[in-house]
């Protein structure tokens, strides 16, 4: 094929995917970067200069320090229990339970975490609500503290995110752990290492790259959450990303939303570099 | 340094008997080769011995204590595994070390013995490197290094020369073989190779289909083999079928299905009119142009040829159709036969032995 | 493997089940509980399932939904395997650039992407509408596709379009003999993966669907913030069990381990 037949046929595959990409993420992104800069919204005949008022706006107000700040907090809080729920779970899967039942597992893990978030969020609604399941639970067994109501708490929050991102942990675990060969744990054993160490000094460092990747695939789009803070928290359901959906659908400050959001994606790139870079320097733990 | 034995043991795997009443023993600091056909249970003994896995019947005793219920990590045990099995997270120092440091060994005697260790197996200078920066050969004594450093009581290998080029494989056979000697350390080494068995054991038990068939010091099991079985895994076997006519103190003549009469040096109590084997292996035959005095001698003609540098193999078909191979060393003094020229095919009678007639290859 | 450790690991398996099930379970049965205000004890009826047939506005969502989810696979997977298939037959530079593009759409929170859509359609002068929707679902799904293709282009032996080019096969003849009849599990695999985004996706439909139109996860939203009625457990059952029956299909052909 010539050069040129070559180039053509290249660029006529690669076009319309990474071109839709262009357009549908970074146009968008970059646009969005334009608009946080400016005063107003375009429309018609409206006057439109630069600003850096939206800036100062966010970093003038401790407020909004606070709220990114809790929404960072809040990733970081979901990663750790998933990784403490998730980890023994993996484990499991990966290293104890009998061949036959790991594919019905990994099949049961993966179902919730395909379902929908709202259907899914909508019955932790019915759980911990006052009167829900849990209340009646807990009622039944005599204990009298009130009602016991989580929904609308910043632990339901909790619940919500983990309960969504935790299959993600469970699955990157599972296949890195599975990835070990049990040849390596059987070493250790005949050099005299006992189970904690076997644990402690072959299988966890060597599941650590896996347990990043996780971490990864949760931490980062858990910040921008805002669907679990409105549904599940009530009150105590604030968070930058709520902040962000505001601006837009109630308050129609489109350009501090732009703002807020392009911020956000820095926090987010930044991490992502962050976690790449420690990924990247465990990736020679991988025989 | 201690004895392994065991005793009466079997193993079996949903319905396949692995192992099956398995007793041998193993004497301090001998160099012991399990050797078998893929499937035949030599790697569950070790496995067995190991504590891997525990025997469904049957005692395994490490230097006379019972390892019942004793896990891996207590039986003070070297493994090398087939694909060496090193620690991919850790520096060839760090894997080395664990044995000593889990054991908690003070540091200043971790770093001398590892040191040891890696002039051991000559390997100074690679303490840094990770696994994967290391060649097969270079991991390989990676992995006898953190075997032995702990000076454990016995040395297991499973099939560790398995994945190195022939020429490694040779080199690594001698090294090992000293190591063992100079160690004193007793050591069971599993492999499917007869040449490797042979070469370094001090005793090979070969096995088939989780029993053991014969066991006894190398040359033992070459030149009198107590089966066919054992006789076509170690080395080559030329088979005449026949019936004893004859037997005396040293010897025991037999005339074959086609007539030949031969006689054996050696026989496995064999009475006149029973049905025997009789077996004579390649290198021990004689080619020549003209027929002599030697008993066993029989007519044929060359039909195919192999050269391979240190020998030529032989394939020489007899009048009755039978068909025999032959080794003959390559020296200057005898030139080689032609394709299809007539030749006789001699052996001494010491140089054959009888077996039993079998209707299936296994112990 | 001690008897114990197995014990205490199945248990911790299961509850970890009940977690994950357990609100699902209990919001299912409850859509099959006559009382309107979720109280017990539990009578069997189906009349939250017979208010949803007759309920407009959460049929005409679904219905959305999945012409929607339709739409955008088949775009989606299209345009995705081109793609992929380009990066792993071609060599040219820059292909590590294209592989490293796709991290970012899959990892950057969906709100952001939205809210960046939703402002330069805005700018663009370009209404809201399906169409909109389209393009944003799409971009999101594309590096999913592009991701599931290439490990299957790679675990697929070039020596076999080599053998069929050998022996007098074109290009296109190699592509439709050959290899597409091999990647076909894949091309399932993604089509599936992007039906179930699309389908599930809230975040983007938030914020690019334009008045009147609604999928179904902005239905089930908006009714939950007006209040707790049975008719969304009756409509979330519905969703579970089909995005359930979308997994067990799928899960034969991706295959997670690396």
């Amino acid at each position: 094929m010539s050069r040129w037949r070559r180039a053509f046929s290249l660029l006529a595959l690669l076009v319309p995917a990474y071109g839709w990409l262009a357009f549908a993420v970074l146009a968008p992104l970059t646009i969005m970067l334009v608009f946080s800069f400016l005063s107003d919204v375009p429309i018609g005949e409206r006057a439109v200069f630069f600003t850096l008022d939206n800036y100062r706006n966010f970093f003038e107000h401790i407020f909004y320090w606070r709220l990114t700040a809790k929404s960072l907090l809040t990733s970081f809080y979901t990663t750790l229990l998933c990784i403490l729920l998730g980890y023994p779970m993996a484990l499991a899967m990966a290293k104890v339970i009998p061949n036959q039942w790991r594919a019905a597992l990994f099949m049961l893990v993966i179902v919730p975490f395909w379902s929908n978030t709202i259907v899914r969020l909508y019955s932790w609604a019915i759980v911990l609500r006052k009167g829900g399941v849990l209340d009646l639970f807990f009622q039944s067994l005599g204990i009298q503290m009130g009602s016991f109501e989580i929904l609308y708490t910043y632990q339901a929050i909790l619940i919500g995110l983990v309960h969504g991102y935790l299959p993600y942990m469970v699955l990157t675990l599972y296949i890195a752990l599975d990835r070990i060969e049990n040849s390596l744990l059987e070493a250790a054993a005949s050099l005299g290492a006992n189970a904690w160490q076997r644990f402690w000094r072959i299988l966890f460092p060597l599941s650590l790259p896996g347990m990043i990747s996780g971490a990864i695939l949760i931490y980062i789009p858990a910040i921008g959450s805002f669907v679990e803070p409105r549904l599940l928290g009530g009150r105590a359901g604030t968070m930058i990303g709520t902040i962000i959906e505001d601006q837009f659908v109630q308050l129609f400050k489109w350009n501090f939303g732009a703002t807020l959001s392009f911020l956000l994606l820095v926090i987010v790139l930044i991490f992502m570099a962050l976690l790449g870079l420690i990924l990247r320097r465990t990736r020679f733990l991988r025989g | 340094m201690s004895s392994v034995e065991l005793q009466q043991v079997s193993k079996n795997y949903d319905q396949v008997v692995a192992v099956d009443q398995v007793s041998l023993k193993v004497e301090d600091g001998e160099f012991f080769a399990l050797l078998g056909p893929s499937g035949s249970g030599k790697t569950t003994i070790l496995r067995l011995i190991a504590g891997f896995i525990e025997p469904d019947q049957g005692k395994i005793l490490i230097g006379g204590s019972d390892m019942n219920g004793v896990p891996p990590e207590r039986r003070n045990i070297g493994v090398v595994f087939q694909n060496y099995a090193l620690f991919p997270h850790l520096t060839a120092w760090e894997n080395v070390a664990f044995g000593l440091e889990v054991r908690r060994f003070p540091k200043k005697e971790v770093a001398e013995r590892v040191k040891e260790a890696f002039a051991l197996v000559r390997l100074e200078g690679m303490e840094q490197r990770y696994p994967r920066q290391l060649s097969g050969g270079q991991q390989q004594r990676v992995a006898l290094a953190r075997a032995l450093v702990t000076r454990p009581r016995v040395l297991l290998l499973d099939e560790p020369l398995g994945a190195l080029d022939k020429k490694l494989r040779t080199q690594m056979q001698v090294e090992l073989r000293q190591l063992q000697q100079s160690l004193g350390i007793t050591a069971i080494f599993v492999t499917h190779d007869q040449e490797e068995a042979l070469t370094l054991a001090d005793r090979i038990a070969v096995m088939d289909r989780g029993r053991i068939c014969q066991i006894g010091e190398p040359a033992a099991v070459y030149e009198y083999p107590v089966n066919l079985f054992v006789s076509n895994f170690l080395g080559q076997s030329n088979i005449f079928r026949g019936i004893v006519t004859k037997i005396n103190a040293d010897f025991a003549h037999i005339q074959t299905q086609y007539g030949y009469e031969l006689v054996a040096g050696w026989r496995k109590s064999k009475a006149i009119g029973e049905s025997a084997l009789l077996i004579v292996r390649p290198e021990k035959i004689n080619l020549s142009r003209q027929p002599s005095e030697i008993p066993n001698e029989v007519p044929g003609k060359v039909v195919h040829r192999i050269y391979l540098g240190t020998n030529t193999t032989y394939v020489i078909q007899l009048e009755s159709g039978e068909v025999v191979t032959a080794f003959i060393q390559n020296k200057a003094e005898r030139s080689g036969f032609s394709l299809g020229e007539s030749i006789f095919v001699s052996w001494a009678a010491e140089n054959c032995f009888l077996l039993d007639e079998v209707t299936q290859d296994s112990c | 493997m001690s008897r114990a450790i197995s014990t205490i690991a199945s248990l911790y398996a299961l509850l970890i089940l009940v977690f994950l099930y357990g609100p699902l379970v209990v919001m299912i049965i409850m859509g099959f509980n006559r009382s309107p205000f979720y109280e017990l004890p539990f009578q069997y009826d189906l009349i939250w399932f017979q208010k949803l047939s007759t309920n407009e506005r959460i049929l005409t969502a679904t219905r959305n939904s999945i012409v929607l989810a339709f739409a955008v696979s088949i775009l989606a997977t299209f345009l995705g395997t081109l793609a992929a298939w380009a990066m792993s037959r071609y060599h040219f530079r820059g292909k590590n650039i294209l592989r490293i593009l796709i991290i970012p759409p899959i990892t950057i929170p969906w709100l952001i992407l939205a809210v960046a859509l939703l402002l330069m359609f805005y700018w663009l002068k370009i209404p809201r509408s399906l169409f909109t929707l389209v393009v944003g679902h799409v971009g999101v799904s594309l590096p999913y596709v592009i991701l599931i293709m290439s490990t299957r282009f790679q675990g697929l032996d070039s020596s076999l379009e080599e053998a069929a080019r050998s022996l007098g096969a074109g290009p296109f003849t190699t592509f439709q003999r050959i290899t597409l009849p091999l990647i076909i599990p894949g091309l399932v695999a993604s089509f599936m993966f992007t039906f179930a985004v699309s389908f599930d996706n809230f975040t983007l439909s938030h914020f690019l669907a334009p008045q009147g139109v609604s999928t179904l996860p902005v239905e089930i939203y908006t009714s939950i913030r007006k209040g707790f009625t049975p008719e969304i457990n009756a409509i979330s059952a519905i969703v579970f069990f089909f995005s359930a029956i979308l997994v067990l299909f799928s899960s034969r052909e991706i295959k997670f381990v690396g």
